[in-house]
């Protein structure tokens, strides 16, 4: 069965497209067929897999949306085995802008995966930094939601708050989504900072919702302007070893 | 450097955030106590069903051994009610063969086993008469009577020996 997993976060900058990327990278390499949706009008995930995203908005996640093309339609191969993508373009702003207003359109994105999404054994959603449409969209697809935060007091309040979202959406459209886990990014485990907020989320979601943290890496930040995932860029790297060993655990998180 | 060290460095826990954001998580030690608290139950359900099982063996047992007693009780019961029926029998045939002393040992033999016998106690009225015991003869009679009111014979027969003792 296909498994629906979304990297979400509204704090900007805290991993979220890093994570999906290498994450995606990795579950290739494991032999899982990964389908990697890029929901942001950033388009980071596109860029880091050596996607260009000028003058191709038709072939985009934007079309589908738009219900101009099928998911097949927009999908396009990258050059890792196993690893398709759904590229995200900048004219995702104005369909969030324009459909926001439309009643229904969170469901747009889940009404138009089924069918193909079957031959994937994971799909993995990038979403914005913002709780609009995009996310929301992803959210309504989604089924595991991973959330990657650096250990800072403020990633912590976004955490209670993606909290409050997930049981919202649970309440509303969405009862299968459920918090799967939260990555400790940029982790430098020997700060008090980290340790208490460790602490903190053991005691409230207990250890199977603490995953092996992302120590902060240089590598990681210079492998997408090679449009390269850190595994192709510095498979040596600390980056690499801790993107497979989370892998590892969201493969046998169920 | 004393107050860093008892102090959190988060000001505000997750927990309290979550809290004011009205967010409800079940405490993941709360439901392992739980599991924990229930496995208890199932240990002591289980131990509680060995304990009637048990038990429910004993009474089979025990069960088994009373039906095997009621069985005999009834098996000497049925070869009493053959033995009453046979004395009963050979009573009337020594009645028949005018042997009244036998007959009357036989009948007073039935009714030892059955002093209700109502049968038995008009032939034992006759035996009496025939070896002249008529006072005996009468008061069976009479008890005869007074057990079954309508009794013809018992009527008759008191009735010759009353015009017996009249001549
Ligand atoms: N563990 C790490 N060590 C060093 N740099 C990192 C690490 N993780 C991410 N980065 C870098 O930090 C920046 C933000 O990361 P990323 O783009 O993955 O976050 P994001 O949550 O997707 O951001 P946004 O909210 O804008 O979508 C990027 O430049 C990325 O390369
Ligand atoms: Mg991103």
């Amino acid at each position: 069965m296909t498994r629906f997993i979304v990297f979400a976060n509204r704090k900007g900058g805290c991993g979220k497209t890093t994570t999906a990327v290498n994450v995606a990278h990795c579950l290739a390499m494991k032999k899982r067929k990964t389908l990697l949706i890029d929901l942001d009008p950033q388009a980071h995930s596109t860029i880091s897999l050596g996607k260009n995203t000028h003058g191709q908005h038709t072939t985009s996640i934007v079309a589908l949306l738009n219900g101009k093309k099928t998911l097949n339609d927009i999908i396009v191969p990258t050059n890792i085995d196993g690893l398709s993508l759904a590229p995200s373009s900048r004219d995702l702003i104005s369909f969030e802008i324009e459909a926001s207003s439309r009643k229904g359109s969170e469901n747009i994105l889940s009404e138009n995966l089924s069918g193909t999404v079957n031959r994937f054994d994971f799909i993995v959603f990038d979403p914005p930094p913002t709780i609009g449409l995009l996310t929301v969209s992803a959210l309504v697809a989604g089924r595991e939601v991973y959330i990657p935060m650096p250990m800072h007091f403020l990633a912590m309040e976004g955490l209670a708050e993606m909290m409050r979202l997930i049981y919202t959406l649970n309440a509303t459209c969405n009862p299968d989504l459920r918090l799967c886990g939260v990555i400790p990014t940029f982790y430098n485990k020997n700060t008090r900072i980290a340790k208490e907020i460790t602490k903190d989320i053991l005691k409230n979601f207990g250890k199977e919702n603490l995953l092996p943290g992302i120590r902060m890496n240089v590598s990681l930040a210079e492998a997408p302007g090679h449009g390269k995932s850190v595994l192709e860029y510095a498979p040596n790297s600390a980056g690499a070893v801790d993107y497979t060993a989370l892998t590892d655990s969201i493969i046998n998180n169920i | 450097m004393d107050c860093e060290s008892s102090q959190k460095i988060i000001g505000t826990s997750l927990e309290d955030l979550l809290v004011q954001k009205n967010v409800k998580i079940i405490d993941p030690g709360r439901y392992e106590s739980r599991i924990k608290e229930l496995e208890q139950k199932v240990d002591c359900y289980e131990s509680r069903i060995k304990e009637l099982e048990q038990k429910n063996k004993i009474s089979a047992e025990k069960n088994k051994s009373l039906s095997k007693e009621a069985d005999g009780i009834k098996a000497s019961l049925s070869k009493l009610e053959t033995q009453k029926s046979s004395l009963f029998q050979k009573a009337v045939s020594e009645l028949k063969n005018k042997n009244s002393i036998d007959a009357m040992g036989l009948l007073q033999a039935v009714l030892a086993y059955d002093p209700e016998n109502i049968k038995a106690m008009i032939n034992l009225a006759v035996v009496y008469a025939d070896l002249d015991f008529d006072d005996k003869a009468i008061e069976i009679l009479n008890r005869v009577l007074a057990k079954d009111p309508n009794n013809a014979t018992a009527k008759t027969n008191l009735e010759i020996l009353a015009a017996d003792k009249d001549e």
